[in-house]
């Protein structure tokens, strides 16, 4: 009996940008819908990591970090670069879940614009400083996580 | 009903409310108290920059993926182009963070945490 294997090379979430940006290229109802949620994935993972690479937060690794990384957005880039990764989210969830004729106040244009924008804000974000994380900002990250989880939870 | 609640009515542009008591309900009195906040400095703002700002429309957004994760969703309504109420918006949260930096720390969690922000415009509101 021969087994089989299934595995995925690393991926760097800025690559799904360009998938999404091919997909956003075509006409079929498919590859347009995939492009807003390739666009999302792309802003949501890529912040994720390099938040956590720069030590703003610990990710759950897993669907609280949706929430989590928005509000931490926030916190640490800006408002409207959170608001816009949210603004993504619920145009990716608006799409994925319903495949009934959609009309949206929103152009795919818009949506990678987004995605894009979110990710150089995070890409340029400077790294927090270790000491400085043990100083003073390690308890309010502790606390910011506690609070989401109590608040997920209620 | 105390003070807080009813002033978020006095305002320039109108106020959709889809389900005002669920909305009130989840953003509690500080939250209440910082939404009138914010809507009023939208009204400023949209005041001096002679924005088509015509009205603001509040949903209470749940992602149906994430329980307990529900927001207040404030939908400002421009009478212009996408990409023109797209720029106002950016704008907007860039001048509010600035302002979010002189409230208090309770107030800038409730920003952060419990309201955000989207646009629409006339044209496709009519459509």
């Amino acid at each position: 009996m021969t087994s089989q294997q299934l595995s995925f090379s690393r991926v760097d979430p800025r690559t799904y940008l360009d998938l999404a940006k091919t997909l956003a290229s075509q006409s079929d109802a498919a590859s347009r819908r995939s492009a807003v949620d390739r666009a999302y994935y792309a802003a949501f993972l890529f912040s994720r990591d390099e938040l956590a690479a720069k030590v703003y937060i610990t990710p759950y690794y897993s669907t609280e970090d949706h929430g989590y990384i928005s509000d931490n957005l926030r916190l640490h880039v800006a408002l409207d670069i959170g608001n816009s990764e949210e603004r993504l989210r619920r145009a990716r969830n608006s799409i994925t879940y319903n495949t009934r004729v959609i009309t949206l106040d929103l152009s795919l244009r818009a949506i990678i614009d987004m995605a894009e924008r979110v990710i150089q804000a995070v890409a340029t974000l400077r790294a927090r400083n270790q000491y400085m994380r043990v100083r003073c900002g390690y308890r309010s990250l502790v606390s910011l996580k506690h609070d989401h989880s109590n608040r997920l939870r209620q | 009903m105390g003070p807080s609640r009813s002033s978020i009515t006095n305002l320039q542009f109108n106020i959709d409310y889809e389900n005002k008591e669920s909305i009130q309900e989840l953003l509690g009195d500080v939250g209440q108290t910082v939404l009138d906040k914010v809507l009023r400095f939208a009204e400023a703002l949209s005041k001096k920059r002679g924005w088509p700002l015509t009205k603001v429309r509040l949903q209470r957004y749940t992602d149906y993926e994430l329980p307990g994760r529900e927001y207040i969703l404030v939908i400002m309504v421009f009478d212009c182009t996408f990409d023109t109420a797209d720029k106002y918006l950016h704008e907007f949260c860039n001048k509010l963070d600035l302002l979010s930096k002189k409230m208090s720390d309770d107030d800038q969690v409730v920003l952060r945490r419990l309201i955000f922000f989207d646009i629409a415009t006339t044209e496709f509101l009519k459509g």
